[in-house]
């Protein structure tokens, strides 16, 4: 009798699990998608593309990706955008494995359809909250539809370009959730752009825009991000050129510390330390290298990053962006300060001033002894 | 009488029947409620809650460790004591029934978006009862089984997870006026509505005479470390905003962590694991002690009977909400109460009537009556 009643639930088991066919999907009428764009219409409508790999030539032999495709949908919303590219493709639009999003410069302007772009993507539950974000100068389609003449159906050239800046040239990663938190903590953040050249046949990392509260304050190029990141403790590693009497002397920046205190009447003092990597010397007097050859290029080297920063930290807090997030750090360890300092002094930031200490502690030379 | 459940027996199904619903639903609660420095309050509200327990502890001491429908029988009378006994095992019923549609909503939005909500209470219905008509022995057993995958699986993932953590998030420290903390502590305490399971083990686990604490208060205080870990860590990856905001915010949490050189792509799906272990064993702790008291209060020999009985009344209330309007006016306001009476008001109840018929109606008190005959 037992074994009866267990068949009959082992049966009608079988049976209710046919609702699971519903989700066992062919994995064909499915649209993978890898990157998506998005922009914005003359006629103001929201313009949606997804790239995707083309994976009919899938098969246990081979897993290479022979094609790649581009589809586009156009909605007064993204969900009419979304529907209209589904239609289009006649598959079922999957964005779980989007890597990265790329928001064209024209809708970055535009604060109202930016805001519901973050809404939007954070309310999906498809869409990875480690999805990159970045800031494509000119229409996201040509992003897209972009080739690279090494890789042409590659589906990751985008953010593994990203990932390779982040290593190499000081860029800090914009994920969806980056961007989320910083938005509601009221900071600035530093979105990656993407630049193409003039014929579409290179793509390159041209430097970041700055946001605050979903709004597109100032673009600024590779270098003053890479500072911006070493000044915010986030980067670590710097990679620049300094003038060294006649010739230029090549270094690379490492494991930065920073510390910051702000004090009482609209005072911080930063400090940075770092270790310096020299690279090349282009001096015909490098066999002379000794302890005062160091010690000058370290002061040197202190000095140009000093300058460099001060210059761009003055640029931003006279015109009133806080681009270091001292708000936010006063709010969260000297509430009082930001009380008494911040809230009732609408203009803190003019009248902020940054006591910027830099050390460079010189370990390595390469193969050159001294 | 010797012990029929060891002490760790205890320690992880008091653990397992607190800590359920709570590791998906609390932060998002307790972070609109307290804001960012819910953490601290959460350790706090756990010390305070010893008080309760330790009052369940004391009415079950002072009433000769008999089990909790002959306390209730003692107390008020046969009648009395089966209608309140019937009474919460429906209440439990009830607000296990309202969390399990919370549970098979968020499945549905994370894992399974194309099956029906009918199906998959159906299954989850089918798994607790054969789990829970083992009885006792099984489900202590499974507890502590569990306890351990569960501590173990969690500190992993919180290894894997660590570097994503930002602890600036839970500064700075904000101060709110007193009926704020109160409102925070009756937020965290209709989360412990498994302490009511105390009264089915404590006659089970007499202590020890060398050991002064029961097994209880530290499973207390350790649940609410648990839970003030759990808002730690969503607070400090997705900051307090995005974690009042979301559905889920453990797994939301997660969803957001990257691991460099891609050795788990992608972790919600273990901590969705984890998540859903939790809820099933706090399901079945909670399902079978109500099966049990409903048992005892219709005078039924075994529990199956009862559990049997509530697999369509469970099915029913489930289904009752027809909306997330619905859900959360069920939660929010009829589950606070009923969760409210069962942590705080039952232990209180028992605990003055348990004195006070110990001290004035029977001059030598319970215990001198049992020693008597």
């Amino acid at each position: 009798m037992k074994k009866l009643i267990l068949n009959i639930i082992g049966i009608l088991l079988a049976m209710f699990l046919k609702s699971c066919s519903s989700y066992s999907l062919n994995i064909d009428t499915k649209l993978f998608v890898s990157r998506i764009g998005i922009d914005v219409n003359d006629d103001g409508n929201i313009s949606l593309c997804f790239s995707y790999p083309d994976i009919s030539g899938f098969s246990a032999e081979s897993s290479s990706i022979k094609e790649s495709g581009s589809i586009c949908g156009y909605g007064k919303t993204f969900y009419e955008a979304v529907k209209d590219a589904s239609a289009k493709s006649h598959k079922i639009i999957d964005l779980e494995h989007a890597k990265v999003v790329i928001i064209s410069s024209e809708l970055m302007n535009d604060y109202s359809s930016l805001e519901k772009l973050v809404d939007y993507l954070s309310h999906n539950p498809q869409i990875s909250r480690r999805i990159y974000i970045c800031i494509g100068n000119g229409k996201a389609y040509d992003f897209l539809n972009f080739k690279s003449e090494s890789l042409p159906y590659s589906q990751d050239f985008i953010s593994d370009l990203i990932e390779n800046n982040v290593k190499e040239n000081g860029l800090r990663l914009s994920t969806l959730n980056s961007m989320l938190n910083y938005s509601f903590q009221n900071k600035t953040i530093l979105i990656p752009a993407l630049e193409l050249n003039e014929d579409k046949t290179s793509m390159d990392v041209c430097g970041s825009g700055v946001l605050r509260n979903y709004r597109l304050i100032k673009r600024i190029d590779l270098k003053d991000t890479m500072l911006i990141n070493l000044l915010r403790g986030d980067n670590f590693r710097i990679i620049d050129d300094i003038e060294y009497g006649n010739s230029k002397i090549s270094f690379e920046a490492e494991n930065t510390k920073r510390n910051v205190k702000l004090l009482d009447y609209g005072n911080v003092n930063l400090s940075l330390n770092f270790n310096t990597v020299i690279n090349n010397c282009s001096n015909s007097e490098h066999m002379y290298i000794n302890e005062k050859f160091i010690s000058d290029i370290k002061n040197t080297l202190d000095m140009d990053v000093y300058n460099q920063c001060m210059n761009l930290l003055n640029k931003f807090y006279r015109n009133g962006i806080d681009i270091l997030n001292f708000e936010d750090f006063a709010y969260k360890f000297y509430t009082k300060t930001w009380h008494r300092f911040i809230t009732e002094n609408s203009n803190w930031m003019e009248s902020l001033s940054v006591n910027l200490k830099i050390h460079n502690n010189i370990v390595n030379i390469g193969n050159i002894s001294f | 009488m010797e012990n029929n459940i060891r002490g760790f027996g205890v320690f992880s199904t008091f653990f397992l029947s607190i800590v359920g619903f709570g590791f998906f639903t609390y932060c998002q609660n307790i972070g609109k409620i307290l804001g960012r420095n819910a953490w601290i309050f959460t350790i706090l509200y756990g010390i305070l809650y010893i008080f309760f327990v330790m009052m369940i502890y004391k009415t079950v001491e002072m009433n000769g460790f008999r089990s909790f429908e002959e306390i209730l029988q003692i107390l008020f009378g046969r009648f009395i004591g089966r209608i309140l006994l019937f009474a919460i095992s429906i209440l439990i019923i009830f607000m296990i029934s309202i969390q399990l549609r919370i549970f098979i909503e968020s499945i549905k939005l994370y894992i399974f978006p194309n099956i029906n909500s009918e199906f998959m209470i159906s299954i989850t219905l089918l798994v607790c009862y054969y789990v829970t008509k083992e009885g006792n022995k099984v489900l202590t057993g499974l507890n502590e089984i569990l306890f351990v995958f569960l501590i173990i699986s969690c500190l992993i993932i919180s290894l894997i997870a660590y570097k994503n953590v930002d602890l600036t998030n839970i500064l700075p420290f904000e101060t709110r006026d007193m009926s704020t903390y109160f409102q925070g502590f009756l937020t965290m305490g209709s989360y412990f509505i498994g302490s009511i399971i105390l009264f089915y083990l404590i006659p089970m686990h007499k202590p020890c005479k060398e050991k002064k604490f029961h097994v209880s208060y530290n499973a207390s205080i350790f649940s609410s470390i648990f839970l003030s870990i759990v808002f730690l860590f969503c607070v400090s990856v997705l900051n307090i905003n995005q974690t009042t905001k979301s559905i889920w915010p453990i797994i939301l949490s997660f969803t957001t962590i990257d691991i460099p050189g891609g050795f788990v792509e992608r972790v919600e799906g273990i901590i969705i694991t984890i998540a859903i272990v939790f809820f099933i064993i706090n399901f079945i702790n909670m399902y079978f002690y109500s099966s049990y008291l409903n048992s005892k209060s219709i005078g039924v020999s075994k529990h199956k009977i009862s559990s049997v009985m509530f697999i369509p009344i469970i099915y029913i209330f489930t289904l009752i909400p027809k909306g997330l309007g619905d859900i959360n006016f069920i939660m929010n306001r009829l589950g606070f109460i009923v969760s409210i009476f069962i942590a705080f008001f039952i232990p209180i109840l028992l605990f003055i009537a348990s004195c006070i018929r110990t001290k004035f109606k029977f001059k030598g008190g319970l215990r001198n009556e049992e020693a008597d005959t």
